[in-house]
């Protein structure tokens, strides 16, 4: 590592050493209770991943540039220089962490050890140390949004073809995949897989709903390499279409990080309020079955069912009643 | 002899206090100082009335670790314990409680209650010295780690065989209210007794423990309520 690059990642971990980050890093005990929260630790069993271990390699390193403790008496903190060697070990340490947060609730001082995390992954984003495919779909849904007039036509003919399966699914002759409709209520943000725009979409026509669908997907793969500039321009696409089109709500897929990052993060990084809701499908599944613009045949599952909460919808995103509701509608047998 | 414990329960102490006022003093600038968090805690958000209660709760009861390590909740809750019975059993040493307190204080049972809070205390450490020593522990532990649990178990052992030796001595009092007004312990008053190299010995250690303090993760007996804070947000 050249010394240009050092002084460049030096300044990155300064500016991201908010008071919270401060408060975590003097908090923390590595008491180590966290390891019985990780589930990837209570699996793998590897001391590696430990979140009080995947969060040290970022501590022993600012200790060393930023504290005075570290500075002089770095055997005392375990405080490193910044080189490569201590980077591959930050790389392992970031990307083994599933970003739950569980380890949060079991912490007896709740840090948020993700947002440590978060930061590791941002120093090595700007390293380039990133895992090569996940750095190219995030390049390529910036790239999307830019030049999404090249794209539209494809996008177009490809729910043409989808609509005559989803006519015969819901019975429905005028059943249709409507896109850039201007005055929608709704804009809705598939993962842009068949699947997640095929099902929706029935479900949309069966309630009567004044909708569109987004013509971006609602993954934010820039978010999962810690880059909150380019997790930012991703989120925008969305949140520019939705403000052309005049939508009152916007509906994510099931996807727990998109709906994290719209609901509750993208406001925080662009500075701006949405000027539209933002909801999950599973909230807007709740509402309709409640308001009865759809219907389901109840007592389908008689066999005991339970629910698991996904992190980023549940822990993360404040989603909790909705589906409980839903699958009770549908279960005999349905337990916490 | 003499000049090394005057200077220990003189000058080393006083400096000791001095370091660790001044020490949190910039721990407290440098966050102010710091851009402002941006906090996301989890769900499901209490209401306002309630947030309170649970931060509290939090805190003092450590519910998470209650739910995955029982055991170790009850060793922690031993450890907070007995460092309260100390906060308390010291004040004693400055001056007189009032009401149930003082009989409280003054009882044998009361005696037993220090002596049963120290053990616990005691073993306690010992137990997280054991995991800190132990997989996967050992891996996050650094020397600092270590250092602040051997000091801590060093004044808590050393204040507990001063206690049981010289307790009923009318000295130790005497000295700590001495030391507290700026005129130290005179070594010839010790002379004759376990004080003699025990209460030097105890303050050495708990002067290092207070210049420690600002620079360790024993802040997080200020920093807790804000980390805890944050969850709740």
């Amino acid at each position: 590592m050249d010394c240009l690059e050092q002084n460049g990642l030096l300044k990155l971990l300064q500016r991201k050493s908010s008071r919270q980050f401060r408060y975590y890093l003097d908090t923390c005990s590595r008491c180590g209770m966290c390891s019985d929260a990780c589930h990837v630790y209570r699996t793998q069993g590897d001391y590696k991943n430990v979140p009080a271990y995947r969060v040290d390699v970022l501590r022993r390193i600012f200790k060393r540039y930023f504290s005075w403790g570290g500075r002089l008496f770095s055997f005392l903190f375990g405080a490193v220089d910044l080189d490569d060697h201590i980077l591959e070990q930050m790389y392992e340490a970031a990307y083994t962490c599933t970003g739950c947060r569980r380890c949060m609730v079991f912490c007896p001082f709740g840090i948020d050890l993700t947002s440590l995390i978060n930061i590791e992954k941002a120093l090595l984003a700007f390293t380039g140390s990133i895992p090569e495919d996940l750095d190219m779909l995030t390049d390529i849904a910036i790239e999307k949004g830019t030049v999404m007039e090249l794209y539209r036509t494809v996008v177009q003919e490809q729910m043409s073809k989808l609509e005559p399966e989803l006519q015969r699914l819901t019975n429905m002759p005028e059943a249709n995949i409507p896109l850039r409709v201007s005055g929608a209520r709704i804009l809705y943000v598939s993962l842009g897989s068949k699947d997640s725009i095929l099902i929706p979409a029935a479900i949309l026509n069966l309630a009567g709903a004044c909708w569109s669908l987004s013509e971006f997907e609602a993954s934010n793969f820039g978010y999962f390499i810690g880059d909150t500039d380019r997790a930012r321009q991703i989120a925008e696409r969305i949140v520019n279409e939705a403000k052309e089109l005049g939508v009152e709500e916007v509906v994510i897929i099931e996807c727990g990080h998109a709906y994290r990052i719209m609901k509750h993060l993208q406001e925080t990084w662009s500075g701006q309020q949405h000027p539209f809701k933002v909801k999950s499908v599973l909230e807007l599944w709740s509402q309709y079955l409640q308001e009865g613009r759809i219907g389901l045949k109840r007592n389908r599952l008689s066999s005991p069912i339970t629910y698991h909460d996904p992190c980023q919808l549940g822990r993360n995103g404040g989603i909790f009643e909705e589906p409980r509701w839903i699958i009770r509608q549908i279960a005999n047998d349905f337990g916490k | 002899m003499n000049i090394t414990v005057n200077m220990i329960s003189g000058a080393v102490f006083y400096l000791s206090l001095v370091i660790l006022v001044i020490g949190l003093a910039i721990k407290v600038i440098t966050l102010y100082k710091a851009d402002p968090s941006l906090s996301s805690g989890v769900y499901p958000k209490p209401p306002q009335c309630k947030r309170i209660y649970l931060i509290a709760r939090d805190i003092f009861t450590c519910p998470g670790l209650w739910e995955i390590h029982p055991f170790l909740w009850l060793v922690v809750m031993f450890f907070h314990l007995a460092l309260f019975g100390i906060i308390i059993g010291h004040l004693h040493l400055i001056g007189r409680f009032p009401g149930i307190l003082e009989i409280l204080m003054t009882s044998s049972a009361a005696d037993a209650l220090v002596l049963t809070l120290g053990l616990l205390g005691t073993g306690a450490i010992l137990v997280f010295l054991f995991r800190r020593m132990t997989d996967p522990l050992r891996y996050t532990s650094h020397f600092r780690d270590y250092l602040l649990l051997l000091l801590i178990l060093g004044a808590f052992v050393s204040g507990e065989v001063l206690r049981i030796n010289s307790v009923s001595l009318a000295f130790i009092p005497e000295s700590v209210r001495n030391i507290l007004a700026l005129q130290p312990v005179s070594p010839e008053i010790l002379k004759g007794s376990a004080a003699s190299w025990l209460l030097p010995l105890h303050l050495l250690l708990v002067s290092f423990l207070l210049i420690y303090l600002p620079f360790s993760n024993l802040v997080h007996m200020f920093s807790s309520l804000l980390t805890n804070r944050l969850k709740r947000v």
